[in-house]
């Protein structure tokens, strides 16, 4: 009796390895398409919805009052903000048992979602009438954001909501290193080629597209890590 | 019959007829306040304001001076109490606990006045870094860029009143809005769009418009913490042309001068806005708190247009 139970339980883990190896391999087109189906259903579109609209309210309005850089740099603030919750996944317990990885399944979310920003920033620049010269350092600027929420998003416990007040504050420290706020001169917007701003934005952008990679990692790729100690006390 | 009988009774002491917040707002008062002042989001305002601070030291301007003291060394701390107020105000519904607390017998608005009371505990932090920015502007220790000590106007009482009004008035925005949008998301897009709108509208010149004549003046008001310094940008005087080896063609001086007047206006406004902000946070019907959510726009307008 014990033997066969062992038996079965050799059998299982065998076919959980086969699983495995299937999953480090490419997903087959037919159940990328099924996943990008489930995952787009998933999205928190209101939350995308409204964000998008904020940020084209924003920029219409502050491109009245100040310079239309300025308002650009709302804008990408407001766009970033919209993605906090994207990779929020409701399913994510029960699509963790599944052949797709992590990373995979986080890729094809952004892969659903990113496009709307595309097409919501070039609606931005288009309102706020800013010229190819400087529209570069502040799609840099948009990329570290939006990178730096979803770092934020992946690392900070779910439904924490602090994602949001620390991505104003890596936007203001960001400003405020690349020497761009300067409340004499009263301007936000980056000079033209300005190296200390692409330097200081791609920098940022880089830490945390490294951070999301890593948090991303799936779970029973990670190192290791001690048993659990709950018991250890008893 | 003896003579204790006779006596007259003392006079029953009558207490005086103050009235008090019930001692449960004021239990919850006090952990909301603890709460809110040691926010993550709040103290890294706090930072902020004390970074505004240094970067001021690190550049002395009358300008930079004056705005510090009339309120916006606390400018960061009062977007941070917006952030934080709100986050507080959604705490339960993020738990998951209002089924929990409406099963308890005292109502929903009992909470939110402890959360309101508590913004009091604002005004020590909000306090210290005006005091510190006080001392710094008066005591004279910056030298300016041409030398000498930065000169500084003592402050009017309404602008040193701004800041920490400022501080309570957008942490009470913070709990109405947790009421009227409850998602946390709108309280940092607020802050997003009043940086903006502070960035813009703070510095105003009369005669050379930094806004290029594209909005009347009077929008210059329609911030939280709004800038009384009014610069008037004149032709040079013959003296100062005089002085100039080459005068450019187009040669202004400019002349400050502080807006007291317009800036009462600002504050009383924030003063009805932390009221109205308070009970639309308060009462129950739908329609009341969106009423004096719109009171409070319309009084915005209408202070910005009576300070001019």
């Amino acid at each position: 009796m014990r033997r066969s139970a062992s038996r079965t339980l050799a059998r299982g883990l065998m076919r959980r390895s086969a699983s495995r190896t299937l999953a480090r391999g490419l997903l087959r087109r037919g159940a990328r398409r099924t996943l990008a189906r489930g995952l787009l259903r998933a999205l928190p579109r209101r939350q995308l919805g409204l964000g998008v609209l904020s940020a084209l309210a924003i920029v219409a309005l502050l491109d009245r009052t100040t310079s239309g850089a300025d308002a650009l740099q709302a804008g990408a603030l407001t766009l970033s903000l919209a993605l906090a919750a994207i990779l929020d996944d409701p399913a994510a317990e029960t699509a963790g048992a599944t052949p797709p990885s992590l990373l995979v399944r986080r890729a094809l979310t952004l892969a659903l979602a990113l496009p709307v920003v595309a097409i919501a920033w070039l609606a931005l620049v288009w309102i706020g009438a800013e010229g190819s010269s400087r529209s570069g350092a502040l799609t840099l600027q948009l990329a570290a954001l939006v990178l730096v929420t979803l770092a934020l998003a992946t690392v900070l416990p779910q439904g924490s909501q602090l994602a949001g007040p620390l991505v104003v504050l890596t936007f203001l420290t960001g400003l405020a290193a690349a020497g761009a706020s300067t409340a004499v001169a009263w301007t936000l917007a980056p000079h033209p080629g300005d190296e200390r701003w692409i330097a200081t934005w791609a920098a940022v952008a880089a830490t945390a597209g490294l951070a999301l990679l890593l948090a991303s990692r799936d779970p029973a790729r990670r190192p290791r890590r001690r048993a659990s100690t709950a018991l250890d006390g008893a | 019959m003896s003579t204790a009988a006779i006596a007259p009774l003392p006079a029953p002491v009558r207490r005086a007829a103050r009235w008090r917040p019930p001692e449960h707002v004021l239990a919850l008062a006090r952990i909301e306040g603890r709460r809110l002042v040691l926010h993550p989001v709040f103290l890294a305002g706090a930072v902020l304001s004390v970074g505004f601070v240094i970067f001021v030291w690190a550049t002395p301007d009358d300008r930079l001076l004056g705005m510090l003291v009339s309120g916006y060394v606390v400018l960061p701390l009062s977007a941070a109490a917006l952030i934080a107020a709100n986050l507080g105000a959604l705490r339960s519904r993020r738990d998951g606990t209002e089924e929990l607390y409406a099963s308890l017998p005292r109502r929903r608005s009992s909470r939110t006045a402890g959360q309101l009371v508590g913004l009091l505990w604002t005004l020590p932090v909000s306090g210290v870094l005006l005091a510190g920015a006080y001392v710094l502007a008066s005591g004279g220790v910056l030298e300016g860029p041409r030398g000498g000590p930065v000169p500084f106007d003592a402050p009017a009482a309404v602008e040193l009143a701004q800041g920490p009004l400022a501080v309570i008035a957008l942490g009470a925005a913070g709990i109405a809005l947790a009421r009227v949008a409850p998602m946390a998301i709108v309280a940092v897009l607020l802050v997003i769009g009043g940086f903006f709108l502070e960035f813009e509208l703070t510095y105003w010149i009369v005669g050379q418009q930094t806004i290029e004549g594209r909005s009347p003046a009077w929008v210059h008001w329609l911030v939280p913490v709004a800038n009384d310094a009014v610069e008037t940008a004149r032709p040079c005087p013959p003296d100062i042309l005089a002085r100039i080896a080459n005068p450019p063609a187009n040669c202004r001086s400019i002349d400050l001068h502080h807006d007291v007047s317009g800036l009462a206006w600002h504050v009383a406004w924030l003063a009805a806005a932390t009221a109205l902000a308070a009970g639309a946070a308060l009462v129950r019907s739908l329609v009341v708190r969106l009423s004096l959510v719109a009171l409070v726009a319309l009084l915005a307008l209408a202070s910005a247009l009576a300070a001019g």
